[in-house]
């Protein structure tokens, strides 16, 4: 009769071998429990699914609440990942395999990982050396100068830089920093350190804003518009960068387009140079004293010239007044709002409403003299006003002059 | 902040309460309770911020610092039940049968006051310790870099270390005994054979690990999983309470008198158990189990009372070093350090100050460890004489039965497939007659795979 009370020997052996066939049973279950393998490409794939993948550091980007967002690359393509907590000591070139959800992101995808305990380091940082020659698909850094930055959309910007060519570092004379998950821009001039993907044609993806360090803040000095324009056109690849306060006249009127001529003087001159008109400018016209704050020299490509970008643009002194013929200026009349104007016409009274005519067009007086009657011709000088209730342009007499 | 100081004191004194719960348990360890803890800890967050405006990290800080304070006073009271209930767990298993022997002698309430002096000594120990260390594990030293080059070797070394230091003599020749029935006697290679069962055991628990370390476990309630709470309940709590329930001898009264221990002894012990307890705080895997062979592989004096104080010594600072380690290598090595991982933003210690949330969690550490001590001491007397008269067996199936229900609760049918298989091999080293510390195993394989 088989003894199996509890410290009998057929017992213990009979625990020792469940505890071995256990130990089977359950290693069986966990393999059979393993996340399906999926290479970053094909993620997009797998969305919903639990998977392990495995890829190359790019950029880490730590937000205050814990979590962490990650690019990672395996050479081929790229794909962003959240750990939700706890990702500190993640370095940028480590080698990491890791399991996680895909979840549908926006337009595409991410790899969400409960924690840092979801994923394993393969091999460390130190292992990478970006030392060498330019390799696509490893991991780089590189330092050098601003030439322009610039938002591509929210979050990302590309930001050109000159590399330093005298430094140990050996970058391309010119490279293109794809940032993405960045919070800020750095300014023309500037001396960075970027960290980042190597790719094609000397561009590096950078990821998250520690992947692009300020070295050296530019402080913009002043700069003379005539001494600048010289020398672009002396030494077009030497030309300074930047960042400079440069005073000008608006050669043009600003239109639809985005960017205005800026002079030597208001009414002509030799020399100019494009200018972006930067976002939040007051209104301003042809012929104003414009003083462009921390501006940059960019290289523009539809034009194939340089041309500047201020920060900021204000108004020193506006021109005027500028004389418009009422009757061909038509709808360009509006560009002049707030601008001092001389026109000529004659006074019409529409039911005690006074206009001045001229060629088929007409202008809305508000505050009209006794001496505006009807027929009177002459000229009004004075401010351009906008009714913003019945849109239409006027004149307050009230404010200007009216001379016969 | 006088706020914040009145909120930090009531959770040290809830997390020492935990302790006192944790350690007088048989069974049920610092790990389980903080699991709870992270689980309610969104909650207890929330609840937090709706009563004192705090932001949500400090009461996630708050609720660190309680966890700190249980794993501390655990420390100082598990040694009750060690040695009055005879339940140890790993880390109390080496001093139960000195333990044992003072209990047989009516000397119970003096190993308790005993091994009390040698947590607290640790604790002093640690707090010396503590800065130097900050300089010899990271800047300008970098201990630890160096550590880890060679980490897979000083594990490696560590189990060898533990594996020979096995001195169970098993029986391994078959003889026919005057009855007929054959049996097995010891002869000159059952030093061998218990090396080779402690190896068997290790090596089966590794497996263990590195089974469970690969499978999901979900709770069917969605609450956070974690595969060790079954694997380390089965190896070191049901297993041990099912072994102890076949134990119960006598226990004559006891003398609830303070025994004379010599400053010498105690500064001796606390400095080689808190040494020890510290190292072992930063090694991956390893537990104050492991700390205690090695110590006693070193150790001269054997006599009852040295070898609790020591032992001691070593459980508590190596609790104590897990939370530092936490900070200065940015790697948990234990449950409750994990937890206070997922709860708080960690971050290294590099400056010569501590960071803030560390300096909480040390004050924390402190004041759990002097509540700890006077616990231990008044609970020690007062049970003296009670303890061994609790119905042991009742008590302790309802405790298996209690930890059963919460692995249910937090880790599926699939955890409780653990908890039984690894209860099964926490059987095998009270079977046999080797130290259960073997199975620590469970932790040190995986983590000798990961490193090799």
């Amino acid at each position: 009769m088989l003894d199996l009370k509890i410290g009998s020997t057929a017992f213990k052996v009979g625990v020792v071998s469940i505890s071995i066939i256990g130990v089977m049973i359950l290693s069986l279950l966990a393999y059979l429990d393993q996340d399906e393998q999926v290479l970053l490409e094909n993620l997009d794939g797998a969305i919903g699914k639990d998977v392990t993948t495995h890829g190359l550091i790019v950029g880490v980007d730590s937000a205050a609440d814990g979590s962490t967002m990650l690019l990672l690359s395996d050479g081929n393509c790229t794909a962003e990942v959240l750990i939700e907590k706890g990702a500190k000591g993640l370095e940028v070139g480590s080698s990491i395999r890791l399991k996680g959800e895909v979840r549908s992101y926006g337009n595409g995808f991410i790899l969400e990982v409960p924690s840092k305990r979801s994923l394993e380091v393969i091999e460390g940082a130190e292992a990478h050396d970006d030392s060498g020659p330019w390799t696509e698909n490893t991991i780089g850094t590189l330092q050098g100068m601003v030439e322009t930055a610039y938002w591509t959309g929210p979050g990302s910007s590309e930001t050109v830089i000159r590399a330093n060519s005298s430094d140990a570092l050996k970058g391309p004379l010119r490279t293109v920093l794809i940032c993405r998950r960045v919070d800020h821009l750095p300014g023309a001039g500037d001396l960075v350190l970027a960290q980042g993907l190597r790719k094609s044609e000397g561009n590096v993806l950078c990821y998250g804003d520690s992947s692009l360090k300020v070295l050296f803040k530019a402080v913009p000095r002043t700069a003379d518009l005539i001494s600048l324009v010289e020398q672009i056109s002396r030494s077009p690849t030497d030309a300074p960068i930047g960042p400079f306060t440069i005073m000008g006249y608006l050669r043009s009127e600003p239109g639809t387009s985005r960017y205005l001529t800026v002079g030597e003087s208001p009414d002509g001159g030799r020399l100019n140079i494009r200018v972006r008109i930067p976002e939040g400018t007051v209104p301003v016209h042809r012929g104003d004293l414009v003083e462009l704050r921390n501006c940059t020299l960019f290289w523009d490509t539809d034009q194939m010239r340089y041309a500047l970008e201020p920060r900021e643009m204000v108004l020193l002194g506006p021109y005027g007044p500028w004389k418009l013929d009422l009757g061909s200026v038509g709808d360009q009349l509006r560009y002049y709002i707030g601008t001092p104007v001389s026109i000529s016409g004659t006074i019409c009274i529409i039911d005690g409403t006074a206009f001045l005519k001229d060629d088929g067009s007409e202008l809305l007086l508000i505050n009209h003299t006794a001496e505006m009657v009807e027929g009177a011709s002459g000229t009004l000088i004075g401010p351009l006003g906008f009714d913003g209730l019945t849109t239409r342009l006027f004149m307050d007499v009230g404010k200007g002059e009216w001379v016969t | 902040m006088i706020e914040l100081f009145v909120l930090l004191v009531v959770f040290i004194i809830l997390g020492t309460l935990l302790g006192v719960f944790t350690g007088l348990t048989p069974g049920i360890h610092v790990n389980n309770v903080a699991i709870v803890m992270l689980s309610i800890s969104p909650f207890l967050a929330r609840l937090l911020s709706d009563i004192s405006g705090l932001e949500c990290w400090t009461a996630l800080l708050l609720v660190s610092a309680a966890i700190v304070a249980t794993s501390m006073a655990h420390t100082f009271l598990d040694f009750i039940p060690s040695t009055f209930l005879g339940a140890p767990e790993p880390e109390t298993a080496l001093s139960v049968l000195p333990a044992h022997g003072m209990l047989m002698k009516g000397e119970g309430y003096q190993a308790v006051y005993i091994s009390a002096v040698g947590s607290f000594g640790a604790i002093v120990v640690g707090f010396i310790l503590l800065v130097p260390y900050r300089f010899l594990v990271n800047e300008p030293l970098n201990g630890y870099d160096v550590l880890k080059e060679y980490m897979v070797w000083v594990l490696l070394a560590v189990v060898l270390l533990v594996l020979v230091s096995e001195t169970a003599r098993l029986p391994y020749k078959p003889v026919r005994g005057a009855d007929g029935h054959w049996q097995m006697e010891k002869g000159p290679l059952s030093r061998v054979v218990g090396v080779a069962a402690a190896s068997f055991l290790f090596l089966l628990s590794g497996a263990l690990g590195t089974a469970v370390f690969d499978l999901d476990v979900s709770s069917p309630f969605g609450l956070p999983s974690s595969v060790l709470f079954p694997t380390l309940s089965g190896l070191f709590g049901t297993s041990t309470l099912l072994e102890s329930i076949r134990g119960g001898a006598k226990v004559p009264p006891q003398r609830a008198e303070d025994p004379d221990i010599s400053a010498k002894d105690v500064v001796a012990g606390a400095s080689i158990g808190g040494t020890a307890g510290s190292v072992v705080g930063f090694l991956p895997g390893m537990s104050g189990g492991v700390a205690t062979v090695v110590a006693m592989i070193f150790r001269k004096d054997n006599s009852p009372g040295s070898v609790i104080l020591t032992l001691s010594a070593i459980n508590t600072a190596n609790s104590f070093f897990v939370v530092a380690a936490l900070f200065l290598i940015l790697r948990p090595r234990s449950g409750a350090a994990i937890v206070v991982d997922e709860l708080i933003q960690v971050t290294e210690w590099n400056a010569i100050m501590p960071p803030f949330a560390l300096s909480v969690l040390l004050i924390s550490a402190l004041a759990g460890s002097c509540l700890g001590f006077f616990l231990t001491l008044y609970l020690g007397k007062s049970l003296s004489n009670l303890m061994p008269r609790i119905p042991y067996g009742p008590l302790a199936i309802g405790i298996i039965v209690f930890i059963t229900i919460m692995v249910l609760i937090f880790t599926g049918p699939m955890g409780l497939l653990v908890l039984f298989v690894s209860t099964g091999i926490g059987l095998i080293a009270p079977f046999v007659g080797i130290r259960r510390s073997h199975a620590m195993g469970v932790l040190i394989v995986p983590v000798i795979a990961m490193f090799w």
